[in-house]
């Protein structure tokens, strides 16, 4: 019913404990679940989510309403360990403007933007991911783990964007044992699919599209319709290094990753049809990360430091190709011209955190202190004409929350408080397009905006007799203050069961 | 021990995490303009050059010494279009425009030859163009409310009797079949103003209005309470005798010489395939037939719909209208006539126009810009406001 070195009944922090006392799962190595020595641990919870506030990216909505369904758990049977989940999200986001994709901030700047604004975005999405991991001998464990993301997003106003989004990741690994040390090796493959169907539904109707291209280049059309496909490979690995006494649990590992992302228009120009396909651009990018968690177990404490060190860097090319007649029967395609490296980019984000957990009767938790500062840094450049924006922030947060028992019943309270503040960042732009002035000028301002953000959390446990170990509720609420007088409140409720 | 090799190998993927710095080209464009007899060092100092990348439809814009040569340096590769404006005074009261324009696939830096040509303006222009309709509270299209606007620019009477509007074959989505004629547009549609050269007078710095439908679109309740515009005093009026299909309102009636595609009632091309221009063929009611019959084309033997071929002399004015930058490509009205082109960015049914632009104002006479080219004489995205002159 529960972890076997941490509780008798799960509950809610539980799964803390089991992050910290696990620092394997910071990988993304499946062969660390029989690492982890557990037996059946699992959470059930139904959660409502909100967000108001104008302190917020320019592709933001102003409104985001969540209710999402969750379920996940660990458990063992014999000498396997397995994970597994499942994850269902309807989300409205209200008040959008300038973006028709599913995801506006996933570091590629080929997005297809229209100038109607106030959309809501309608998203509802299903993922399931697993993973189970076994030993063979002393030495050697093996693993593989899996998941996948499939769902629909559409809008509400002319012009209106249906995206289909698929994603996926498999992941092998392995584990090899060299007594106190252990070494860890994981491959990573994932894929991305995003289909954007956009139409008008007034009769006689067109709309102005943009196909941006960065730092507020782009492409301009006039077109009844608008259709995008995106596909992108990835591919890596992931290495750990791990050590483990009785008192400490180390692991340290990096992970790279090469990204390979198409984008492709159905544009309707002249007399062609949908199946002429315009190939549009493609962004190549690798993605690196160093990450370490540190763990000193006590018996009444237990105290875990780290880090993690992200960078993506990106290189964007843009395809450059002219609708032809390409023989005598007067049938048209698309012909290449060109392909220039125009965009690059570069983003680095930087943590370091330390905390302090606190246990009562060495297996509850008392309270917990976390301490953590995050540096981001996000350059980017166009090249012909130049366009460049960068910007360096640092951000420091500080979060306690204590846990009071009566009857076996559990209170947790906790505040929390995180600044941020710009360190420097200009926009150093040769041409003010369109593009540039509606999205990327008050955008920079938000991203190097000084905020702080207090917050608040609350959870109620409650212990069941059968089936489940507890019923309970937790709710956060985080706001935003943004020096520029904007703000932003995030609002969650959630209740489950754990088991 | 293990440490120093996972942190080596750390390094080492830090180090091949690096991407390379982007690989891009710039060019080097580089215009010249033929000098002549005609066209002097005088003639090109301080021409206007603006190059316009067609597919991501910015403006680079440049001054042109005497030397008629000019040069764009750091461009991207891609297509573009640069056209020439000028404008110079001729004598006390005439005005010469020199205008021209080119067309480039630039992938390597390139030396091009910017052909112009000299003309002069008239004293009717085409002041508002308005094609692109009005969406009902139904959301239902509405382009019924289609006028051109002719406004008389010069500072004496000037009468419209004769006066013929045409709109150019060609929609401007494909090449131009007829460029084998330079000398000539060729109309699919042709409207003439009735008279007999006395009866239709036009004041200085006054316009009349040639309707689609004359009527008071915006609150009649056969129009459209969202349309921009009441035409319920339009001075001509495009009437169709089909049928009884298209209503005869009370303004004065054009003559319909030429209409290849013979339906209920006229219609521009809401997204801007129409191409228009007013031309002085003939007064006279049979010379003016005469002409046209004799000067009818087709594309092949075999085709049964004749156009009718317009001698570039005897257009006063011309808008080369296009559907965006892309189909520039498209041109059809010849350097002489129009060096540039021009559309309504908000698209059909956007309830805008294309209005020219103020030159200046004389003892209360609005001077409208008549450059001969479009893309630089026209606002786009204009409010429709006929008869009036702001």
């Amino acid at each position: 019913m529960a972890s076997s070195d941490t509780l008798q009944r799960t509950s809610l922090h539980s799964f803390e404990l089991i992050s910290l006392q696990n620092p394997w799962l910071i990988s993304s190595n499946p062969a660390a679940l029989s690492q982890m020595n557990l037996s059946l641990v699992g959470i059930m919870n139904a959660r409502y989510g909100n967000e108001d506030g104008s302190f917020k990216r320019v592709q933001q909505g102003d409104k985001l309403n969540t209710y999402q369904f969750t379920t996940f758990s660990y458990s063992q049977i014999k000498d396997i360990s397995l994970y597994g989940g499942f994850n269902y999200e309807k989300s409205f986001e209200k008040g959008l403007d300038y973006s028709n994709v599913n995801d506006p901030f996933r570091l590629t700047p080929y997005q297809v933007i229209d100038t109607i604004g106030n959309d809501t975005y309608d998203r509802e999405f299903f993922s399931a991911g697993g993973g189970l991991s076994k030993p063979f001998g002393d030495r050697l464990t093996l693993g593989l783990s899996g998941d996948f993301k499939v769902g629909l997003a559409s809008q509400n106003k002319d012009p209106r964007p249906r995206n289909k989004v698929f994603y996926m990741t498999l992941s092998p690994g392995m584990i090899y044992n060299l007594g106190k040390f252990k070494l860890g090796l994981n491959f990573l493959y994932k894929y991305y699919n995003e289909e954007i169907e956009i139409s008008i539904v007034r009769s006689n109707t067109t709309a102005a599209f943009f196909t941006a291209h960065g730092l507020g280049m782009a492409t301009y059309h006039e077109a009844g319709s608008f259709n995008r496909l995106y596909k992108r490979n990835s591919k890596g690995f992931d290495i750990q290094l791990a050590y483990e006494n009785s008192k400490i649990r180390s692991v340290n590992g990096s992970r790279l990753l090469y990204h390979e992302e198409t984008a492709g228009d159905g544009r309707k120009a002249s007399n062609a049809s949908w199946a002429y396909l315009k190939k549009d651009s493609r962004l190549n990018a690798i993605q690196f990360d160093l990450y370490n968690q540190t763990s000193f177990l006590h018996t009444d404490n237990i105290q875990s430091f780290g880090y993690s060190l992200n960078i993506n860097t990106v290189l964007g090319t843009e395809i450059i190709q002219r609708l032809e007649q390409v023989n005598d029967l007067e049938l048209d395609d698309w012909i290449t011209y060109d392909e220039e490296e125009k965009y690059g980019a570069e983003d680095v984000k930087l943590n370091v955190y330390y905390q302090f957990y606190k246990l009562k009767n060495n297996k509850q938790k008392n309270f917990n202190l976390n301490l953590h500062a995050d540096y981001h840094s996000f350059i980017e450049n166009y090249f012909v004409p130049n366009q460049e924006e960068y910007y360096k922030n640092l951000a420091f947060g500080v979060s306690f929350d204590k846990n009071f028992y009566h009857h076996k019943k559990s209170l947790s309270l906790g505040l929390k408080l995180k600044y941020k503040m710009n360190l420097e960042g200009a926009q150093n732009f040769s041409d003010f397009t369109y593009i540039a002035e509606r999205i990327f000028v008050p955008d920079f301002e938000f991203l190097s905006c000084n905020y702080i953000a207090p917050g608040l959390n609350v959870a109620y446990e409650i212990p069941l007799r059968k089936i489940f170990d507890q019923l309970f509720i937790n709710s956060t609420v985080d706001l935003y203050f943004g020096n520029n007088g904007q703000s932003r409140t995030i609002f969650n409720i959630s209740t489950g069961v754990t088991f | 021990m293990m440490k120093k090799i996972i942190y080596l190998i750390s390094i080492v993927l830090l180090v091949s995490s690096c991407m390379k710095k982007p690989d891009y080209n710039s060019y080097i464009i580089e215009l010249t303009v033929p000098l002549s007899e005609e066209i002097t060092p005088e003639t090109v100092n301080n021409a206007k050059v603006t190059l316009i990348n067609l597919q991501k439809g910015y403006t680079i814009e440049a001054l042109m010494d005497s030397t008629g040569v000019i040069l764009f340096t750091s461009i991207e590769p891609g297509f573009y279009s640069a056209t020439l404006s000028h404008s110079f005074p001729t004598g006390a009261f005439t005005t010469s425009n020199l205008n021209g324009m080119v067309q480039m696939e630039v992938f390597s830096s390139i030396s091009e030859t910017l052909p112009v040509v000299l003309s002069t303006s008239n004293a009717l222009v085409i002041k508002e163009y308005y094609y692109s309709g009005s969406l009902t509270p139904a959301s239902k299209s509405y382009y019924s409310d289609q006028y051109v606007e002719i406004y008389n620019n010069s500072d004496m009477v000037v009468f419209a009797d004769g006066v013929s509007i045409i709109e150019h074959e060609s929609y401007g989505i494909g090449t131009n079949y007829w460029t084998f004629m330079p000398d000539s547009i060729v109309a699919r549609m042709i409207w003439t103003i009735p008279g007999s050269g006395n009866d239709y007078p036009i004041n200085p710095g006054h316009s009349i209005v040639l309707a689609k439908d004359a009527f008071d679109h915006k609150d009649d309740p056969n129009g459209n309470p969202d349309c921009p515009v009441n035409l319920g005093n339009a001075d001509f009026e495009f009437w169709v005798d089909y049928k009884g299909y298209d209503i005869d309102f009370n303004s004065t009636n054009m003559i319909e010489d030429l209409f290849t595609f013979r339906g209920s009632d006229i219609a521009f091309h809401v997204r801007g395939g129409s191409a228009i221009a007013l031309v002085n063929i003939a007064i006279d009611p049979v010379e003016r037939r005469n002409y046209i019959d004799n000067n009818l084309v087709r594309k092949s033997s075999y085709s049964t719909r004749w156009y009718g071929r317009i001698a570039n002399t005897m257009v006063i004015d011309a808008v080369e209208v296009v559907f965006d930058e892309a189909h520039a490509e498209y041109k059809r009205m010849p350097l002489v006539l129009d060096a540039g082109y021009t559309y309504v960015p908000a698209g059909s049914k956007s309830g805008k126009c294309l209005r020219r632009k103020i030159e200046t104002i004389i003892n209360g006479r609005t001077v409208y810009q008549d450059t001969n080219n479009s893309t630089e004489d026209f606002l786009k995205d204009s409010d429709p406001k006929p008869w009036i002159y702001e």
